[in-house]
């Protein structure tokens, strides 16, 4: 536990403009953790869980009086995702240890699932669980895979094009898609046959990173190398982008609020950009941080959780 | 998938030879015996670093190939490493941290390369890689012997 830093810096200020109506509140996290991801319980006022990549732990977040509680996960964890399942509990893709690991909120008692010796190392990535609770994840060597929670049973795939599984989530309806970095598509899994389907994006080497569906099941994509946020629309297969402001923008994280509005994390200008369907606009909000590499986002009703990977923070957007 | 290890199939046959002439005496049979022994060890041992190095690229993989022409991975290729300066491949756009570490003179070397993969956020501060470690020294010099090939 790190009682000393965990009153939170609390460096409340209104963000420009139109942004007015957004407040930002920054917490710091011991140094040298390099905070990857973060999950926000979806009850107001619940916990934020985080994985810390370089400590190997999982990072447990109180935001009411800013207090972390800091659970290691084993000897050569190195987590990358975190998302919490249907019942509260943390869920990491952790790289190092190559197995998915699952914490018990309550007891912190650590379980976990190696993936097969036969698939070798394959770099996990990201998780999201479907309708059904079955776990879905990406490992960025070239697969995808699933485990059912109740079995046991896990499942590994050899994605199409090889290398790239990045970003993974499931829209409303359930139907699980996925994003390749290297391999420039976004991938969806039919979850009888297992089989996935590449769904090329218009533009050519784009470095789709991470996708997020919004309410519609239209699935919002976060191109890294094009600097372009991006929609594709399952129902027409329509696609549309949009190049997020400055010059030689990156797109790294997407996330999808209750309202249906758009954000997205971009590294060049260091800012988070929420995007409007309706008006096509971007606006940009920014913490204290110089460098801030948020490389995932997660929200609840109100609020957008961003871990600050550079400084090690979590930072909190709150709009009405 | 990752590259596979390269079996020095013939050095081994060779071996063998030696073994199969020492057989059949060519008067010298002790020191053809122990020279048959030392280059079967040597190549086994060869062969293990080489597996082991393959294997534990695999923690590479996702980022990093050996072909310059191969766009759109999150790290520069790995050909020519030995040698180059930090931060300072044509065509990668580099986070400023390894810039600025190859402007202070870091230059990628077996020793250089060891500590990066020990933490890569001890040489190299605020490196994006920072949270990936490979801690075991073992696998880190297999890794980086491996390299001396394969990066070449």
């Amino acid at each position: 536990m790190y009682t000393a830093w965990l009153v939170p810096l609390t460096l409340l200020f209104a963000a420009a403009t139109a942004a007015a109506q957004v407040t930002v509140q920054e917490y710091s996290l011991p140094s040298g953790l390099r905070v990857h991801d973060v999950w926000a319980d979806p009850a107001p006022d619940g916990p934020v869980w985080f994985s810390a990549q370089r400590s190997g732990q999982l990072g447990r977040l109180d935001p009411r009086t800013g207090k972390v509680d800091l659970i290691p996960l084993g000897q050569d964890s190195a987590p990358h995702g975190v998302i919490l399942d249907a019942e509260g509990s943390p869920w990491l893709t952790d790289g190092g240890q190559n197995a998915i690991v699952r914490v018990d909120p309550r007891t912190k008692a650590v379980t976990k699932w190696p993936l097969p010796q036969s698939r070798g190392y394959v770099n996990l990535n990201t998780a999201i669980f479907d309708r059904g609770g079955v776990h879905w994840f990406t490992g960025q060597n070239g697969v995808y895979g699933r485990l059912d929670p109740k079995t046991g049973d896990l499942k590994v795939f050899d994605a199409p094009k090889g290398r790239g599984p990045y970003g993974i989530h499931a829209t409303p309806e359930g139907v699980v898609y996925y994003a390749s970095l290297a391999g420039s598509y976004i991938g969806r899994i039919d979850a009888v046959t297992n089989q996935a389907t590449v769904i090329e994006p218009p533009t050519p080497g784009q470095g789709a990173r991470r996708v997020w569906s919004d309410s519609k099941g239209v699935v919002w994509v976060s191109e890294w190398n094009s600097g372009q946020l991006s929609r594709y629309d399952p129902r027409t297969g329509e696609w549309r982008q949009w190049k997020a402001p400055g010059a030689r923008p990156r797109v790294y994280a997407v996330y999808v609020d209750e309202t249906d509005k758009v954000w997205v994390s971009e590294w060049t200008r260091q800012v988070m950009l929420r995007f409007d369907p309706t008006t096509e606009k971007f606006e940009a909000f920014k913490s204290s941080s110089g460098t801030a590499d948020v490389r995932q986002i997660h929200g609840r009703k109100g609020e957008i959780w961003t871990p600050e990977s550079a400084p090690d923070k979590i930072v909190v957007y709150r709009y009405r | 998938m990752p590259p596979k290890s390269i079996a020095t199939r013939s050095t081994r046959h060779t071996s063998v030879l030696i073994a199969w002439n020492c057989r059949r005496g060519s008067g010298k049979k002790r020191s053809c015996l122990a020279l048959a022994l030392a280059l079967f060890v040597g190549v086994w041992e060869g062969t293990a670093w080489a597996q082991d190095g393959a294997r534990i690229f695999q923690r590479c993989y996702a980022c990093h190939s050996f072909d310059p022409a191969e766009r759109g991975l999150s790290g520069p290729t790995l050909r020519g490493i030995f040698g180059r300066r930090a931060g300072t491949l044509d065509g990668f756009d580099y986070s400023q941290p390894f810039r600025e570490a190859g402007r202070r003179g870091l230059v990628w070397s077996a020793e250089t390369l060891d500590r990066f993969l020990e933490d890569p956020e001890a040489l190299v501060e605020g490196v994006r890689m920072g949270g990936v470690r490979l801690r075991d020294a073992t696998e880190r010099r297999a890794l980086i012997r491996w390299l001396q090939n394969a990066a070449k």
